[in-house]
């Protein structure tokens, strides 16, 4: 199966090589939660949910968990991939060996953004499901999780967008979707800030030549400038609804 | 009324300021309901809030339903799969549920204090009700005796755990089996003389199942000698007892379960007649309603799920 | 026998993945033209002033970034609505938890009781204090201050008492301190806690509110905390918000004179704590008279209405204080207040009144 057409140049959901999928976003689905956010990118579909930050019981007192006492930007993160989320149920869901490590990288980009709490013994919960999986889910994830804990109304330094990117026969292809990513071709995973360019964290999957990096991450980034200029909108879109209600 | 925890047994309230209302708001409460039959939002105690329901949002599943009863949100998924029957029940498909309700729910780490209300208690009376009592019909599930079945996994999260979980998780369960859609299949004996399913190329050649009997679950609360429908944090917590059950359009029973808490007062025999009646006439409200809005829907797409 | 009510409601998602409908379901949500000026919307890592000159200063929601030349800027840290004071920038931001300043009236809920003060859950990252210190106690009760145990606390407050109260000043580490020196604050009893989101509830316009006609008072705390009770003249137990009025109950029914007090004890708290019986000096208040109720129903009807309109005004963003709630209130009268629940009628209620509740709420 040819993922770019070689007659019309497309991919086979008619996008062009240097196109991100449509992106869509509720805030406050899980009210409960001090932020939350249902994102969308193609048909890869999060829930965000984000706690805190409160106070995580640990005190002077405690033999607490002493990292979480010395780390004053103390974000915690999960990634799951719900039973339903693919084609195929999986049986034993929240197992997927990747997940731990994606979780990692979260915490590592959010860490970068988020600003000293001022208790030390304060923490955010930040917890990424994937509802239904087409691709692009540790980038998705990124992205989400920036826009939860943005409805929590935590601050932060600037945002992290994620962004996916494979090459095929040579040619960089930007947010990679799940019918794109059978076929064991290199890709790459990048959580930016788009602003100043900043990669923070990387993702490589399948082996690939150190010659196709290069073009690979300009792809992401690329995407990850896109995916920003959308968000961005997104969220000043919300604001405006929101507080526009009663200004004069 | 609501007993008041004793000042000695607990030096640390729980934190779930949200759930949580000392006896002096319970008397408020309760007195409202027991003298004039007026709840805190102004409702009756038959009286639901609106019920949301949303199908169909999850592509990747063949069937699905997000509910929103109260402050409950319950997304109930419907996976389809072809299995083998069991050798005690060869003309019978299978029907799983799993919960999920973490990391949406409070992050305050919950010692459950009621366990019926638990996610894998909930879990059980789901799976109960719906596979091992009947409420599902599986021989509907059969495609051919003793070789194949349909297998039907339910997985539910839980977006928001307020109160009447049960009642939001099978109100979901019900709708989105209602929105399955299962892929007609054709079946080919081979020369070994075992089946094979095969699907059909047809992404609008489903069928599927009539959902009108399909049970749902109501849960009453009483305060006083009244009981209430749909009930909000802070009257769960000022009840004395609870009534569970679930019920069909046909009348049949389930599942029931009656607690009352270790309230002194127990439970006196006449008021289970009128404990069950109420339930089963709240249940037929809801279910007629909901069938209704149902059958009035536009039929879905097709089968496929439109991931792959 | 009565009958069951209440609509369900079912849509179909379209099958291409969009949810919009999705967010008429959850909130009473509708469009309309927008007034916010772009110029005020800010988002994080937006750069706000060039704050070279140090003029400037990173209020909440902000902060200060240099960068190489000793050039310098204030940028955003939320996503909100920028405000610019005297010398401070601030973005506000749409949601987020209570952080307190002095002054503010705040309703809480005790949640620990110590040997020398009360933790108090007021919705802010963490718990707020009330000392004993911060108390008035009854004259009789200043000599045993010394003594003070956790028995002795309990008789004053316990955990799962709500408390009104105001915030002395913020502590290390952010914790609020609070008192209730002043005859305005004490415990509620008798009535219904609210939660909106604290930014509808800033300090202005007046948090003690009385509807005198319609026998409703209200508390509306800095912190999103909302108590709806019935007034002193409604109830038969003069248990209540308002010490001072309590006092002067108390008084007309010749009580002995007593000391400023500000927590309502009852008789029941009294003897369930072995508190001596000092009749000279405890508020021992009479028992509730037999057959008479706490609220009546046309109370409980306007109490009910108020809850609705202030969750309506909660969802749809409106300031939350004695006008607006005026506002939505009559323009509700025509329905129950249960109907104001139903998504449709709370649309129809609210759009009625939105300009004039706009006009009551211009944003800086």
């Amino acid at each position: 199966m040819d993922l770019v057409s070689s007659f019309t140049g497309l991919r086979l959901d008619g996008r062009r090589e240097n196109e991100i999928r449509d992106i869509r976003c509720q805030f406050g689905v899980a009210k409960e939660a001090d932020g939350s956010v249902l994102f969308e990118q193609g048909n890869t579909k999060i829930l965000a949910t984000v706690y805190g930050p409160f106070d995580s019981g640990d005190n002077d007192d405690d033999d607490g968990d002493l990292a979480v006492l010395e780390d004053p930007t103390a974000i915690e993160c999960e990634f799951k991939l719900s039973a339903f989320s693919q084609q195929d149920r999986r049986t034993r869901q929240g197992e997927d060996p990747r997940s731990e490590e994606y979780a990692e990288y979260m915490e590592t980009c959010y860490r970068v953004i988020m600003f000293p709490h001022k208790n030390a013994s304060s923490i955010v919960r930040l917890s990424c499901q994937v509802l239904q999986a087409d691709g692009g889910h540790l980038a998705a994830a990124l992205t989400a999780g920036t826009l939860a804990l943005i409805d929590a109304g935590i601050p932060v330094k600037d945002l992290i967008v994620g962004c996916s990117a494979t090459v095929v026969e040579g040619k960089p292809l930007m947010d990679v979707s799940s019918q794109e990513d059978l076929q064991r071709l290199p890709q790459i995973t990048v959580g930016v800030i788009p602003r100043n360019q900043e990669i923070i964290v990387m993702d490589t999957k399948n082996r690939f030549h150190k010659d196709l990096l290069a073009p690979l991450l300009d792809a992401a980034v690329k995407g990850c400038t896109q995916t920003f200029q959308v968000i961005e909108k997104i969220v000043r879109d919300h604001v405006r609804k929101a507080a526009g209600a009663m200004s004069s | 009324m609501g007993e008041r925890r004793s000042a000695q047994d607990e030096s640390v309230l729980q934190e779930r300021e949200d759930s949580y209302i000392n006896a002096s708001e319970q008397q408020f409460l309760s007195e409202g309901i027991i003298d004039y039959d007026f709840r805190l939002d102004g409702r009756g105690p038959l009286d639901y809030r609106t019920i949301h329901i949303s199908i169909g949002e999850v592509l990747s599943a063949s069937g699905s339903a997000r509910v929103t009863l109260g402050e409950t949100c319950v997304l109930a998924t419907v996976k389809t799969a072809i299995k083998t029957p069991s050798k005690s029940h060869p003309d019978f498909g299978f029907i799983e549920f799993s919960i999920d309700s973490s990391p949406l729910t409070s992050h305050k780490h919950d010692e459950e204090e009621d366990e019926s209300r638990s996610p894998q208690e909930a879990r059980s009376i789901l799976q109960s009700v719906y596979q091992e009592s009947g409420g599902v019909d599986r021989r509907k599930l059969c495609i051919v005796k003793g070789s194949k079945c349909w297998a039907l996994f339910f997985d539910l999260i839980i977006f928001e755990k307020g109160t009447s979980l049960l009642d939001a998780a099978s109100l979901a369960v019900k709708a989105a089996l209602f929105d399955t859609k299962f892929a007609n299949v054709t079946v080919v004996e081979d020369e070994l003389d075992q089946f094979e399913v095969e699907f059909t190329d047809d992404p609008y050649d489903y069928w599927q199942m009539d959902a009108t009997s399909v049970p749902v679950v109501t849960s009453l609360h009483k305060i006083g000698p009244v009981f209430l429908v749909d009930v909000t944090k802070e009257e769960q917590v000022a009840a004395n007892a609870s009534v569970v059950i679930a019920t069909n359009s046909k009348g049949t029973l389930f599942y029931q379960n009656t607690d009352w808490k270790g309230s002194q007062f127990g439970f006196e025999l006449n008021l289970i007649d009128e404990a069950m009646e109420t339930a089963c006439r709240a249940a037929a409200h809801v279910d007629s309603r909901l069938m209704s809005a149902l059958i009035s829907l536009p039929p879905p797409k097709s089968w496929k799920n439109t991931l792959l | 026998m009565a009958a069951v009510s209440g609509e369900v409601m079912v849509q179909r998602s379209a099958a291409d993945g969009s949810q919009n409908d999705d967010v008429e379901m959850r909130e009473v949500h509708i469009s309309k033209p927008n007034t916010v000026r772009n110029d005020q919307i800010y988002i994080p890592g937006d750069i706000i002033l060039d704050n070279t000159e140090g003029q400037w200063m990173d209020g909440h929601g902000s902060y200060y970034s240099v960068l190489p030349g000793n050039h310098s800027e204030i940028i955003a840290s939320v996503a909100g609505l920028r405000q610019i004071f005297t010398r401070v920038v601030v973005v506000d931001p749409l949601k987020s938890r209570y952080s307190g300043e002095i002054g503010d009236i705040v309703v809480g809920r005790i949640i620990q009781v110590g040997r020398k003060s009360w933790t108090v859950d007021v919705g802010a990252q963490r718990h707020a204090v009330l000392n004993l210190g911060a108390i008035n106690l009854p004259g009789g009760e200043l000599r045993r201050k010394t003594e003070a145990d956790i028995g002795f606390m309990r008789r004053y407050l316990q955990e799962g008492d709500l408390v009104s109260a105001e915030v002395q000043k913020q502590g290390a580490d952010s914790q609020l301190l609070l008192h209730t020196r002043s005859l305005r604050y004490g415990r509620l009893v008798q009535g219904m806690l609210l939660h909106v989101q604290p930014r509808l509830t800033k300090r202005g316009k007046g948090h003690f509110v009385s509807y005198e006609t319609f026998g409703v008072q209200l508390i509306i705390g800095v912190n999103g905390a909302v108590w709806i009770a019935p007034t002193q003249k409604q109830m038969n137990v003069p248990l209540g918000l308002d010490a001072g009025e309590q006092q002067r109950r108390v008084q007309q029914e010749d009580y002995p004179e007593e000391e400023e007090i500000t927590l309502c004890i009852t008789e029941e708290d009294a003897k369930k704590f072995g508190a001596k019986d000092k009749s000279k000096e405890h508020t021992t208040l009479p028992q509730k008279p037999a057959g008479s109720s706490i609220a009546s129903l046309e109370v409980r009807k306007c109490m009910a209405r108020i809850k609705n309109c202030v969750e309506i005004l909660n969802r749809e963003q409106v300031p939350i204080h004695r006008e607006s709630i005026r506002i939505l209130y009559d323009a509700s009268r025509r329905y129950e207040p249960k109907e104001l629940l139903i998504p449709s009628v709370a649309k129809e209620v609210f759009e009625s009144v939105r300009q004039d509740l706009r006009e009551q709420n211009p944003t800086a």
